[in-house]
């Protein structure tokens, strides 16, 4: 049975890392030999790896930019508190949620469209009568630091909660991030540097942008698409112009933002060639009405959520969204969970078992390869994601190709069998 | 136990605190940076990786997601999706170049060059695995883990760890003997 193989060949190699040599270890498997011998070789070529040095990092700027982005990130949330037209968005949101999850059915639309009025009509009242009218006006043209940015940026988050039409809010996104970018140009010019909670808003709207365009039909979409990859460019070539010379930590920051923005340039291009792809990686979370989109393939990206206000200093790839999931009615996944990597896990049951323990439900039995959740969390936790873009549903077989094909070189595959693993 | 101490931590690393978040890079960035390193074989993609790992950590804390308890699997689980999205994004690079960075000059080259292909070409045999093969088949063997802890960290029983290893490694076998590597050990 191929469980027993897999047992004899732990044994092996147990006795292996103990420094046992192959002819004693083979000596005490006589009947899988010839197998267990190629297996073990193997294993000694892996030493390769081992052995291979690995070169050594500087560790202190890697990890002051960590830190400098999360003293960012704690900055926004502050101010996330202090806007004034902030609880208004979330009053919106709240009440668009509830009338919707009260209300089944095609009246659904329309009760969300009468909520988002409401709420549209309560925010054009304070505006038309507020005493921040002449302040709005002045604060159009402030830059970062000024005291009256503040009500610039709320009164964006404002245009963003009267608008109740997500394309709308995408081009809104689209022309704050162009927004950004030119307040950045004019810090530059002043002699100054573009500020992290600058760059950090810079990648929502951009990120918001490009979730909302992949609830567009295609034609949107792809204006939405170019629209941000212009700004992506404008903002490249504002960088390009900032040369050697800077002190370390503006140019850390640059650098941060280059790889951002490099990364998103790479995303919309890959969505330009392939919008399907595109609207399963971006397009979390779709309203009803939006166009279909293609079903999430094992190895296609995963959806990629809106937000995600991120920076990552050294460059590294981000927005890989939510992880490599079950799907719903995959085993162990959670069937109502919509969106892999972004909902509970199924439970307490699948909690880390042990050797002994009875085949349990779908994920033991028939599926060895299968993650334990939706978003492979540890069960009981949340699952964000270390997402995968490819978006790995309970781990399918033959994803890689090659030899391992679903099918099963191994005989049944990856997935063959019951119980913990036999085939 | 390292899954309290991790609670405890978590708890205080989602209100962004900086020396939790500081004492958390400290001890788990050196590991994820060699695990990645040994996946994809340059350091420069092993860097960016790695930032970007602990840069969705810290927007997964953010946002109210991520791990409550068991960090160290969440952090090896995103940097082996951080891999798998890298090499999908190259899929059609076929060949690896010759990192002349380490024919540093102090061993014959030839052999050199020799010993870096057929760790290339380990590497990339391990890149036609399924992803739990490869999870479990580098944990295991060049993390050095034992089966109770990749099984915790794959969220399966150590029986299908065990039944991934054997899997895992007479698929390796099968591809390094299809591209004729020669081992230099």
């Amino acid at each position: 049975m191929k469980q027993d193989m897999a047992e004899t060949v732990d044994a092996a190699l147990a006795r292996q890392a103990a420094g046992e040599g192959l002819p004693q270890i083979l000596e005490a498997f006589p009947d899988e030999g010839g197998s267990l011998a190629a297996l073990l070789r193997v294993r000694e070529q892996l030493a390769l790896l081992v052995e291979e040095s690995v070169p050594e990092l500087d560790p202190a700027a890697d990890r002051a930019a960590f830190l400098k982005v999360a003293a960012a990130r704690r900055r926004q949330r502050s101010a996330r508190k202090a806007v004034s037209f902030g609880p208004l968005l979330r009053l919106k949101e709240w009440m668009v949620k509830e009338r919707a999850r009260l209300v089944t059915g095609h009246h659904a639309l329309k009760e969300r469209k009468m909520s988002a009025f409401l709420v549209k009509a309560a925010l054009a009242l304070i505006l038309a009568v507020g005493s921040i009218g002449g302040t709005v006006a002045v604060s159009a043209d402030s830059l970062p630091g000024s005291p009256v940015y503040p009500v610039k940026l709320a009164v964006e988050d404002a245009r963003l909660a009267l608008n109740a039409d997500p394309a709308g809010d995408a081009d809104l996104h689209l022309a704050y991030a162009q927004e950004r970018v030119q307040e950045m140009e004019r810090v530059m010019e002043g002699g100054g540097a573009p500020d992290q909670a600058s760059l950090n808003r810079l990648q929502l709207h951009l990120e918001e942008a490009l979730h909302l365009a992949a609830q567009q039909p295609d034609e949107k979409m792809k204006q939405l698409m170019v629209g941000a990859q212009h700004v992506i460019q404008t903002q490249e070539a504002l960088m390009a112009q900032r040369g050697e010379g800077e002190g370390a930590a503006v140019a850390l920051q640059l650098r941060a933002a280059q790889g951002m923005l490099h990364r998103v340039r790479q995303q919309i291009e890959e969505g330009l060639q392939d919008p399907n792809a595109f609207r399963s990686r971006y397009g979390a979370g779709r309203p009803e009405a939006a166009p279909p989109q293609p079903d999430v393939e094992p190895g296609a990206g995963p959806p990629i959520t809106h937000t995600q206000p991120i920076t990552s200093p050294q460059g590294a790839p981000d927005g890989y969204g939510p992880g490599p999931g079950s799907g719903p009615g995959e085993p162990g996944g959670n069937p109502d969970c919509v969106v892999p990597g972004e909902c509970e896990p199924a439970g307490e049951q699948y909690q880390h078992r042990h050797e002994g323990d009875p085949p349990g439900p779908p994920e033991d039995a028939g599926h060895e390869d299968a993650g334990a959740g939706p978003g492979s969390g540890p069960a009981g936790e949340q699952n964000d994601v270390p997402g995968s873009g490819d978006h790995h549903h309970g781990d399918v077989n033959g994803q890689n190709g090659g030899d391992n094909g679903a099918s099963g070189s191994n005989g049944g595959g990856d997935g063959g069998g019951g119980g913990n693993g036999g085939h | 136990m390292r899954m309290d101490k991790d609670a405890a931590r978590l708890q205080q690393a989602r209100a962004l605190d900086e020396e939790v978040l500081a004492a958390i890079y400290d001890e788990y960035h050196p590991l994820i940076y060699r695990y990645i390193y040994r996946r994809v074989g340059e350091s420069e993609t092993a860097r960016d990786l790695s930032a970007g790992v602990f840069h969705r950590f810290l927007q997964a804390l953010d946002d109210g997601r991520g791990p409550e308890r068991h960090l160290r699997a969440w952090l090896y689980r995103s940097a082996h999706n951080a891999v798998v999205d890298h090499y999908r994004r190259r899929q059609h690079r076929r060949h690896l170049p010759l990192r002349e960075d380490l024919l540093d000059g102090r061993e014959n080259p030839a052999r050199q060059a020799e010993q870096q292909i057929a760790v290339d070409q380990v590497r990339r045999a391990l890149r036609a695995l399924t992803p739990d093969q490869q999870q479990v088949i580098v944990l295991k063997f060049i993390e050095g883990l034992s089966n109770k802890e990749v099984a915790a960290i794959l969220e399966k029983t150590e029986g299908a760890v065990k039944s991934l290893q054997h899997r895992g490694l007479a698929a390796l076998q099968r591809q390094l003997e299809a591209g004729e590597v020669r081992v230099t050990v």
